[in-house]
């Protein structure tokens, strides 16, 4: 990816559901081994709450996909 | 390959049954701490705006199996009434929606988190606490001043101290700031955090350099350097759990920043949308608008500086967004308003 155009952008709905076009999960995918017997994008119960790296919020903690995702 | 992350990560950080929203009912703060990179320019949240937020909820909650919210500032709890009032929405929404997995957590400088306030958000399902402290008394209230410029260590401890003997089911995160003239000061500090808290596993402890984050207070205080930042804090680490100093590491390889992840929005008070919480006076960060009927105007372009990790997998863009974060193109014509 050219990261100073950043081309592949993600198109929302109105209530901020992505709405992807195939290409873009190819690009995410192809670029990324799966170990096999690996689905590759098999959902999770991984919750996105983290307070994050940065700022006063910053924290690293809280990141339930690590383990949930493994 | 080391600099990629698992597929399966960046998938749910572009999954629509996940979605995670930050919320700043206020950017106004009760504290003027020395170090701080917000300007306080916006106050509460409009009516409009958190109707917008209830709205959107609504229309998302449904579909999602998990629901991650986290409330932020300013300091939010001078604003508590809306978040109890987003709060009663979502456990509304939730009572009809039992599968969801909601997780609500809140950056305070824990001043107002009396027992009753934490009692009211704990039952609202809002667990997880991140407070900051700079060190004992005498370093703390030099650095993390109210605004009336008095100190803020006694309240704060009070409060932390009501907290541990409640019953409450919270997750409280005591962030400890570390600076070129503090990390040598707290050995008794640390050993009081110890015995007192972190004997309770409802407590835990993060060391966290001071950086400098921009606003008017950039330049005038000293930040740890990069080589010194990682020892001193992991000696720190061996002073308060050396069994458990690994399960706390700044620099997780799994870590994806919120900013990173396409299915996280910050709201803010004035109701415009950002990725980032702390680049908030850059064009770059103003990356959409709430409605009040719920919708969101989003600027793909601008996400797309954010997300950019999501492509190309690079962990180090995932962690941190903002670093080296490309310019707009020079046709970009932002329809939010400054």
């Amino acid at each position: 990816m050219d990261e100073n155009n950043c081309k592949e952008k993600i198109v929302y709905d109105d209530f901020g559901r992505i709405i992807l076009p195939i290409e873009i999960f190819e690009t995410i995918f192809a670029g990324n081994a799966q170990k096999e017997g690996d689905s590759g994008t098999e959902d999770s119960d991984c919750d996105l709450t983290d307070f994050g790296c940065c700022g006063k919020n910053g924290n690293c903690t809280n990141n339930s996909c690590k383990e949930d995702d493994k | 390959m080391d600099d990629l992350i698992d597929p399966r990560i960046l998938y749910n950080c572009l999954n629509n049954k996940h979605f995670s929203i930050i919320l700043m009912p206020t950017e106004q703060c009760n504290f003027r701490c020395t170090y701080c990179y917000e300007d306080f320019k916006i106050g509460r949240m409009k009516e409009k705006t958190v109707q917008g937020i209830k709205n959107l909820i609504s229309n998302r909650m449904p579909e999602l199996k998990s629901f991650g919210l986290e409330w932020f500032g300013g300091e939010p709890l001078l604003a508590k009434d809306i978040i109890y009032d987003i709060l009663k929405h979502i456990n509304n929404l939730l009572f009809e929606n039992k599968h969801i997995k909601f997780t609500c957590g809140m950056t305070t400088n824990s001043f107002l988190l009396k027992k009753d306030v934490a009692e009211k958000l704990v039952n609202f399902g809002c667990k997880y606490y991140q407070i900051t402290l700079d060190g004992p008394q005498l370093i703390h209230d030099k650095s993390r001043i109210q605004i009336s410029k008095k100190g803020s260590y006694s309240a704060i401890m009070a409060n932390l101290y009501t907290l541990k003997e409640s019953q409450l089911d919270f997750n409280i995160t005591l962030r400890v700031h570390i600076t070129p003239e503090n990390f040598d000061k707290l050995d008794e500090f640390l050993k009081m955090l110890k015995e007192d808290f972190l004997s309770d596993n409802r407590f835990q402890i993060f060391f966290k350099a001071i950086e400098n984050l921009g606003g008017k207070n950039s330049g005038k205080f000293k930040t740890l350097s990069h080589e010194n930042k990682k020892i001193i804090i992991d000696s720190l680490y061996q002073k308060v759990q050396p069994s458990e100093s690994s399960k706390i590491v700044e620099n997780n390889p799994f870590y994806v920043c919120y900013a990173s992840k396409a299915n996280s929005l910050v709201i803010k008070a004035d109701g415009s949308v950002a990725k980032c919480t702390v680049l908030f006076s850059d064009d770059r960060n103003r990356v959409g608008l709430i409605q009040e009927d719920g919708k969101l105007k989003l600027d793909s372009e601008k996400i797309s500086l954010w997300t950019r990790g999501l492509f190309s997998g690079d962990k180090n863009i995932l962690h941190c967004p903002l670093s080296n974060l490309p310019k707009l193109s020079k046709n970009n014509d932002s329809f939010i308003p400054n």
